[in-house]
């Protein structure tokens, strides 16, 4: 696949293979005193569930805005035994994508994949999978900008002495000024979740639609923002819930639609234009789960069935 | 069986695959970490200090650098084990525990707020404590709840008296500010992080 091509979503491209490890890099790029600080920093974050622990960010070979943050994490935690699996807006084959899971690859041998459910370790940017995740997986999100009261509060001090006190309230106004104005909140991303009670977090850009799935997930989460320096965490089976009010309650996005492709009527879609004349249809963000199902023989109002020959040859 | 004749001759190797090892022993503290109550094995062979667990040396090697002040329980601070840490992960070991970053007791402590337990607006900087027990069991009378554990789970710490239980619930109501702690008895260990809620079923201890 050319690092350029932007293939659409629902075509799933060739598995990666693994590479061998490339000689003179050292195992998955960082060294090891940057590892043990970042890993230093991902258990505390752990252990404070939401709180944003500051670390010594280190350049990677990527600009920033490619997921520096996600790619030290995961470059901190990733091991020989692991398999990964890179998703950009939901998708393994963008070129943001394919280029970490290469890097990783290359810089630390590693297995990779496509399949959800084949994946140890998942990194991601602005999605979280379909298809609910185990004891057994870790969650890594690539995060812009980790602070959640930025957009309330622009000083770092502040909002550092907002979180210490738990100092929420010129948050909440924010959002029902928000329900005063458009008489909803119009927070579609990134939408602000409070973990276990405590600490107000910024879930990065995901989906609303994806918040309910970080309540009691059975895999850790881990955040990375790489240029303001904070890595965060969310442990297994704790509380995550999106802020609202009782009388404007939270809400996720939905669909008239279904996949055209699969006919899922429970996942996130993304509009594609089919051609210049202007139509269009809904298919499946994530295109793991979309193949999937289109594997156990869903189909779509615009999806072609499969036959066990062009199973055989996806394959 | 240990000669003390000299540096060279007390010291024994660190990790025999540093780069490696580390991240085991970084992940399985992390499942640890991540789910409290759950008892992670670290399944190295490492000839460490004579008075330190095998679990207690993999976690030091893999995590304790420079940055990093250790203090070291009067009872296991002999020279050979001071030697080898200060080798193999370049840190200063403290006498003052308040300053530590990491900790490593024999048994549980007196006082648990001689250690650091972080700032409001920082408190990662409170301390890790990695505790040598004798017996790590999952059939408590310890009942855990909190982040990392679904519903409820069970841990036996048969050496831990109950009066540490009490200071730390007490220690717990300023948090964010807290220590985490990581019990370890030979390879094993199991991690209680500072929103774990342990309570002890009466009259089972
Ligand atoms: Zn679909």
């Amino acid at each position: 696949m050319s690092m350029t091509q932007e293939a659409q979503p629902w075509q799933a491209p060739e598995h990666d293979k693994p590479v061998e490890q490339v000689e003179g890099y050292n195992f998955a790029y960082l060294d090891e005193q940057t590892k043990r600080m970042i890993r230093r920093a991902i258990l505390k974050g752990v252990a404070i569930p939401g709180y944003q622990v500051p670390f010594g960010s280190r350049e990677m070979p990527l600009p920033y805005g490619w997921g520096t943050g996600g790619m030290q994490v995961t470059a901190a935690v990733i091991g020989e035994d692991d398999t990964l699996k890179v998703i950009d807006q939901g998708a393994d084959d963008t070129t943001n994508a394919v280029n970490i899971r290469r890097f990783f690859a290359k810089t630390a041998g590693v297995a990779t994949t496509e399949k959800t459910s084949d994946a140890s370790l998942i990194q991601t940017r602005h999605r979280i999978p379909e298809k609910p995740l185990t004891d057994d997986q870790i969650l890594i999100y690539q995060v812009p900008i980790p602070e959640p009261l930025r957009w309330v509060e622009p000083r770092e001090t502040e909002t550092r002495k907002m979180h210490a006190l738990e100092e929420y309230g010129v948050m909440h106004v924010s959002l029902y000024e928000s329900i005063a104005r458009f008489g909803r909140i119009t927070t579609a991303y990134n939408y602000p979740v409070q973990v276990n009670g405590r600490y107000i977090m910024a879930p990065s850009p995901i989906p609303k639609f994806d918040n309910p799935k970080m309540h009691q997930m059975a895999a850790l989460q881990l955040f990375g923002a790489g240029r303001e320096k904070r890595i965060y965490a969310v442990p297994p089976y704790t509380d995550v819930k999106s802020l609202d009010f009782e009388d404007h309650p939270f809400t996720i996005q939905s669909w008239e639609e279904n996949c055209a492709l699969c006919g899922a009527d429970d996942s996130y879609l993304d509009e594609v234009i089919t051609d210049d004349a202007g139509g269009k249809m809904y298919v499946c963000s994530d295109s793991d789960y979309c193949a999937e199902r289109r594997e156990a023989g869903h189909v779509g109002d615009q999806g072609e069935p499969q036959t066990p020959a062009q199973k055989g040859a996806a394959e | 069986m240990m000669s003390t004749n000299s540096t060279a001759q007390m010291l024994t190797p660190g990790f025999s695959d540093p780069v490696s090892q580390s991240q085991l022993v970084f992940r399985r503290l992390l499942d640890a970490m991540a789910r409290p109550g759950s008892i992670e094995t670290v399944d190295l062979d490492i000839e460490g200090p004579e008075t330190l667990d095998l679990a207690a040396t993999a976690i030091t090697l893999a995590l304790v650098d420079f940055e990093t002040p250790l203090y070291l329980a009067p009872a296991l601070a002999t020279p050979a084990a001071e030697t080898y840490l200060k080798f193999h992960c370049g840190t200063r070991i403290i006498t003052d525990a308040k300053d530590a970053a990491f900790g490593i007791l024999d048994g549980t402590p007196e006082d648990l707020s001689t250690f650091n337990t972080g700032t409001e607006e920082y408190p990662e900087l409170g301390a890790t404590l990695i505790i040598q027990i004798e017996t790590i069991r999952t059939n408590g009378p310890l009942t855990l709840t909190g982040p990392g554990i679904k519903d409820s789970t069970e841990l036996g710490l048969p050496d831990v008296p109950a009066s540490f239980w009490d200071a730390r619930t007490k220690l717990q109501r300023y948090f964010p500010r807290g220590i985490d702690l990581v019990f370890v008895s030979g390879a094993e260990m199991v991690a209680l992080p500072r929103t774990t809620n342990v309570t002890l079923q009466s009259g089972k201890e």
